[in-house]
């Protein structure tokens, strides 16, 4: 039983010597799915924002894994072939990851900024149902546009090119995501730390408390879900650069649920909860996955034991005084 | 120029078949504390609802300081300067009282869109929080789950956000009830010295209470005012004995 400082110290270390250790015992695949954690992390520290902290439930979040995803296999599949992008327009993609990840972002918030005007009117189940019905169209029109490979995906062959660092390194990629992972958990400590971050918390349990004080709660939760939007489109755009490919299946429905599952199953509004849960997550996937194709029963029956015993997610369990 | 702070001009507003406020005016005058009582289901808190903006009128209007606020948001008029409390405690639960408060600065100030200040280490904003804590007497529970706080200590802390927003006119709905007899006290004393800063609009059931605070008196039946009048001139009003006191005294 520890402060919950203490354990994400812990698990950031323990994350920062996996990839050095798969290194040393020759284990590269270690390192990608490790890879894979701290990006799913990232995706979904983007959704507990405003999951957690806001208490708005988007089961539409591969929209922007999506979006992030598709917007970085298609600038790369451009530069890649030389292709000009629009008929009218003389850019044909880049494969600087710099440059990608900051169009990435652009789109992503921007999509969210559209997605969040619309569906941030509702609340409650019609909020799930509307943020999972826009993940939905673009999931539809993903397939349906044969330019960029349709059902079949995108590859990319090559990673993008980094400044002096080569990327198709697995250890040199996989700090690049854990840079990132460190960058995002300091942006949001510091924001949820702040005033913006009290008045979103605020609008988590009562608004018309935040009406009262003279502040309108949809500017609040809809600035938070630009910036979960951006937050989890950055993590699509490192997945499609991990895996050189990208397809539809990033815009799924089940793409939504993974996300939110790991935030659920780490623990909601805890920042590190969402590391723990990608880590569990990954560990369920990986051991039960082998055993049977169906091995999300399994953790099927873990949330619901989640639910019933340990509602504050696995970093509770390891927590002395965890709240409820 | 008058020197009403708040003034209503016909504002009506009916629920299919029950008209719960029906061409109400008044006026709320600089530093008078203005009682407005009736039976339950007179329309008194909706008369508040309509004045912050959570509920829309039929028709009628609404002037702060001279400027029609009738058709502005909730967290507009807020801004404008009207502060409520709730008749039903409205605090944040999770928070601790202090972080209540600060919530409430941040609101006044606008500046909710610092996000990068942290404002547990804001001492500025600590000290005037606590300023306005120990005006109701809660400093010593600053620190604690605003959830944790008995019925009356809630009342205080809901009190406490109205002032530290500083605001033009203060609404009150029934914000002693269930309260003390000590406490009761403690927040009378309170309003007659708040009243200087801004005008109250006190919605309160406590007949003494209301003779020993109140400026003037606006009695409310049906969704109708049927008089305002100073403490004395109620007291005497033969319609008032019928309609409200006579059941009570
Ligand atoms: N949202 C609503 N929908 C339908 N009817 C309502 C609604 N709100 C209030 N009413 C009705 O309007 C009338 C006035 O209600 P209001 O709450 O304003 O009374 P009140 O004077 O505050 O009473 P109390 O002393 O019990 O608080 C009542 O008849 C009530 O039933
Ligand atoms: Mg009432």
């Amino acid at each position: 039983m520890i402060k919950e400082e203490k354990l994400n110290l812990i698990i950031l270390l323990v994350l920062f010597v996996i990839p050095f250790l798969a290194y040393l015992f020759n284990e590269p695949y270690l390192t990608t799915l490790t890879t894979k954690i701290v990006i799913l992390s990232i995706a979904g520290i983007g959704l507990n924002f405003i999951l957690g902290y806001g208490g708005l439930v988007s089961f539409g979040h591969a929209a922007f894994f999506g979006i992030g995803g598709y917007v970085t296999g298609i600038l790369a599949s451009h530069a890649q072939n030389s292709e000009q992008m629009f008929f009218f327009l003389q850019f044909d993609g880049s494969n600087q990851i710099l440059f990608i990840w900051l169009i990435s972002i652009i789109i992503c918030s921007f999509i969210a900024l559209l997605i969040g005007y619309f569906s941030l009117r509702t609340s409650g189940v019609y909020f799930i149902m509307i943020t999972l019905a826009f993940a939905q169209m673009l999931y539809y029109f993903s397939i349906s546009w044969p330019a960029y490979g349709g059902e079949d995906g995108l590859s990319i062959y090559v990673r993008n090119v980094f400044p002096f660092f080569n990327t198709m390194n697995p250890i040199n990629f996989y700090f690049i995501c854990f840079t990132w992972l460190l960058i995002f958990l300091t942006i949001l400590k510091i924001i949820l730390n702040s005033s913006f971050g009290l008045v979103l918390k605020a609008c988590k349990e009562n608004e018309e408390r935040v009406k009262s004080i003279g502040i309108n709660p949809f500017n609040i939760k809809l600035i938070s879900f630009v910036f979960s939007g951006a937050i989890t489109g950055l993590a699509g755009s490192l997945y499609t650069d991990l895996n050189r490919f990208v397809s539809p299946s990033v815009l799924s429905w089940q793409m939504s649920g993974e996300i939110m599952v790991l935030v659920i199953l780490g623990g909601v509004a805890r920042l590190y909860g969402p590391i723990l849960g990608a880590v569990f997550y990954i560990i369920l996937e990986q051991t039960l996955g082998g055993v049977s194709e169906n091995w999300q029963f399994w953790l099927g029956l873990i949330i619901i034991l989640e639910v019933l015993y340990a509602r504050a997610g696995i970093m509770s369990l390891f927590l002395k005084d965890s709240k409820s | 120029m008058t020197n009403s702070i708040l003034k209503i001009d016909n504002l009506s507003k009916g629920f299919h078949a029950v008209r719960a406020c029906e061409n109400i005016s008044l006026e709320i005058n600089k530093n008078e504390v203005h009682a407005l009582i009736g039976p339950n289901g007179a329309g008194k808190s909706t008369l508040i609802k309509l004045i912050t903006g959570f509920l829309e009128q039929e028709y009628g209007k609404i002037f702060l300081d001279n400027q029609e606020i009738s058709f502005l948001t909730p967290e507009e008029r807020a801004q404008k300067g009207i502060a409520r409390s709730f008749q039903v405690s409205s605090i944040i639960n999770n928070f601790s009282v202090v972080q209540n408060i600060k919530l409430a600065l941040i609101g006044k100030n606008k500046n909710y869109l610092d996000f990068l200040t942290n404002i547990n280490l804001n001492k500025k904003l600590l000290k005037e929080a606590f300023y306005y804590l120990e005006e109701v007497g809660l400093n010593k529970k600053a620190n604690e789950l605003a959830s944790s706080l008995s019925h009356g200590e809630k009342r205080k802390l809901e009190i406490c956000i109205a002032i530290s927003m500083a605001p033009k006119i203060f609404l009150f709905d029934e914000p002693m009830a269930g309260l003390d007899g000590e406490s009761s006290e403690l927040i009378l004393q309170l309003f007659k010295k708040i009243k200087k800063r801004a005008p109250i609009l006190l919605i309160e059931h406590d007949m003494d209470t209301v003779f020993s605070l109140a400026d003037r008196v606006s009695v409310l039946d049906y969704g109708k005012v049927i008089v305002t009048g100073t403490v004395s001139e109620i007291k005497k009003n033969k319609t008032v004995k019928k309609v409200y006191l006579g059941t009570e005294h």
